[in-house]
């Protein structure tokens, strides 16, 4: 994972001007109407107003730490019980057989579809977005890890073996670290999915968030607090998968390199 | 001819290692397939035995059985009369591919034994250091396997299984992915270490070379199921000289790699 050459890097940048220029060209020749799609002033300007007088009930800082909460919450337990699941289910037949059929039928089941079940359980709280993402980001991670295990070449295991080691020292100076690259991709899979479900969780019910922000100023066509929202979300997304690519790379430094 | 310098230690007429009739079978019924059939053969403390022939004729079997990765079908493997029962720090083991720890430094994997067996610290860097310096891979301590040439790569596999002391190197054509040019220097690297050591090696090879230039004995195997077909004494690793192109160019080794080919050459196509 070396980083960009400058120019591609200036590539990359470009795109993001030419669709700001785009915005802006559209907004001020009026080939938009203008409570579809606000100006760039008009969302900058919402962003500063939200900034010093929060929005509705919530300051931005708070639905901005709300929505950060919840996702790195249920990510978090997730991948707390996700892992050493999947590493004992890889080395497990039985128990990989015992939890097989469950987790296939999580995996592409789609959050929102039993979050109503959560909230009537759990209550309108965090509770039930925390538990919705464990959920969601559960089955990825088990499945990567659990493959990360079944994946374990079978000579460095001989060679630890051939130095000495017993099967425990195997598990922890082998397998282990031989897991997670994979261990690790799982996670970062699992964690794009667990953003872009807080947002769904937090339309159906919250009273706080980005996600119930940006869906509540719909309710009264303020785009330009909707366009702020969608922006502030997408830095935030981005910067949690870059900081996890960064942990990744540091961790992980000798993936694509053996 | 053969040129009993006598530098080599540990010399006993006792059978060190043996083969006792071993034979290994895979799958069952209609797939059953035999890799091996009535392996019989042993070697004294202090041999150098080179296995040479044809693809497939489960040379790497054998030499696993000896390792303690896979149980014979039947027969039993021993080593000073103890039965092997798995893998275990007496038997170094090497693969073409080095298998080295990614996520472990050059040191790292170099102490990888001594640490598993919970060496103090200082002994430790002490193995570690004294291995590094002779493998010529000190000055790359802190580097990573990723960083390092293939030939050095499979020089620190080898420096790992060295720091366990193992009574026997075993390996799996260890030179096998290298250009030739390493390859030859690793040759006589691995001949440097079985003269200073005295230490028992069995080799697994493609090359017939190799096999008769490093080995003090020489077993050919047939095609599957493997046997072995001959077993030859060969007298160019314990000479002195060791001038490498001028040994593979004598008669006498001429005439014996010609002999092994033939013999490789008639199994294959029998």
């Amino acid at each position: 994972m070396t980083a960009q050459p400058l120019h591609f890097r200036l590539l990359s940048l470009l795109s993001v001007i030419m669709f700001f220029a785009g915005w802006y060209a559209i907004t001020a020749l009026h080939l938009a109407p203008a409570n579809l799609l606000p100006s760039m002033g008009e969302v900058v300007d919402a962003f500063t107003d939200i900034l010093h007088n929060g929005y509705r009930t919530t300051t931005l800082s708070e639905d901005i730490l709300a929505t950060l909460g919840r996702c790195i919450g249920g990510f978090g337990l997730a991948a707390l019980a996700g892992v050493p699941l999947g590493l004992w289910m890889g080395r497990s037949r039985a128990l990989a057989a015992s939890l097989d059929y469950i987790i296939q039928f999580m995996r592409p089941l789609p959050p929102l579809s039993y979050l109503i079940l959560l909230i009537l359980w759990l209550g309108t709280g965090d509770a039930s977005k925390v538990a919705l993402l464990f959920l969601s980001a559960l089955p990825t991670i088990v499945m990567a890890s659990m493959a990360a295990v079944r994946g374990v070449k079978q000579q460095r295991i001989q060679a630890a073996l051939a130095c000495g080691a017993t099967e425990a020292q195997v598990f922890r100076h082998v397998v282990l670290p031989s897991c997670l690259p994979m261990v690790m991709t799982g996670l970062r899979i699992s964690l794009a999915g667990t953003f872009s479900t807080v947002v769904a969780a937090e339309l159906m019910a919250a009273r706080d968030g980005l996600g119930w922000m940006v869906f509540s100023a719909s309710q009264f066509l303020r785009t330009d607090i909707v366009m702020m929202g969608i922006l502030i979300l997408g830095v935030f997304g981005m910067a949690l998968s870059w900081g996890l690519l960064r942990f990744d790379t540091w961790l992980v430094h000798w993936r694509g390199r053996e | 001819m053969p040129d009993a310098s006598g530098s080599v230690a540990r010399v006993s007429s006792e059978a060190f290692v043996t083969f006792d009739n071993v034979g290994v079978t895979y799958g069952s019924g209609a797939a059953r397939v035999a890799a091996l059939e009535n392996i019989s053969l042993s070697f004294r403390a202090g041999d150098f035995v080179s296995i040479v022939g044809p693809s497939g004729c489960g040379k790497t079997t054998l030499m696993q059985t000896l390792a303690g990765f896979l149980k014979p079908s039947h027969g039993r493997v021993t080593i000073e009369g103890r039965t092997v029962d798995g893998p275990g720090a007496d038997r170094g083991v090497v693969f073409q591919q080095p298998a080295l720890f990614p996520w472990l430094t050059v040191a790292g994997n170099a102490g990888f034994g001594p640490m598993l067996r919970g060496a103090a610290k200082s002994q430790r860097t002490e193995v570690v250091e004294r291995n590094l310096r002779m493998a010529g891979l000190w000055d790359f301590r802190d580097r990573y396997p990723y960083e390092l040439s293939g030939g050095m790569q499979q020089r620190l596999a080898i420096v790992r299984a060295l720091a366990n002391d193992p009574k026997i190197l075993l390996m799996d054509e260890p030179f096998g992915a290298l250009d030739a040019l390493t390859r030859e220097q690793m040759q006589e690297e691995l001949h440097a270490v079985w003269r200073r050591t005295g230490m028992t090696v069995l080799l697994i090879t493609h090359s017939v070379e190799e096999a008769i230039y490093l080995g003090t004995d020489v077993v050919v195997m047939s095609q599957r199921p493997g046997r072995i077909m001959e077993r030859i004494a060969a007298p160019f690793a314990r000479r002195d000289e060791r001038n490498s192109r001028a040994v593979k160019s004598l008669p006498e080794f001429v005439a014996m790699r010609e002999h092994v080919l033939s013999l490789i050459w008639r199994s294959g196509h029998s």
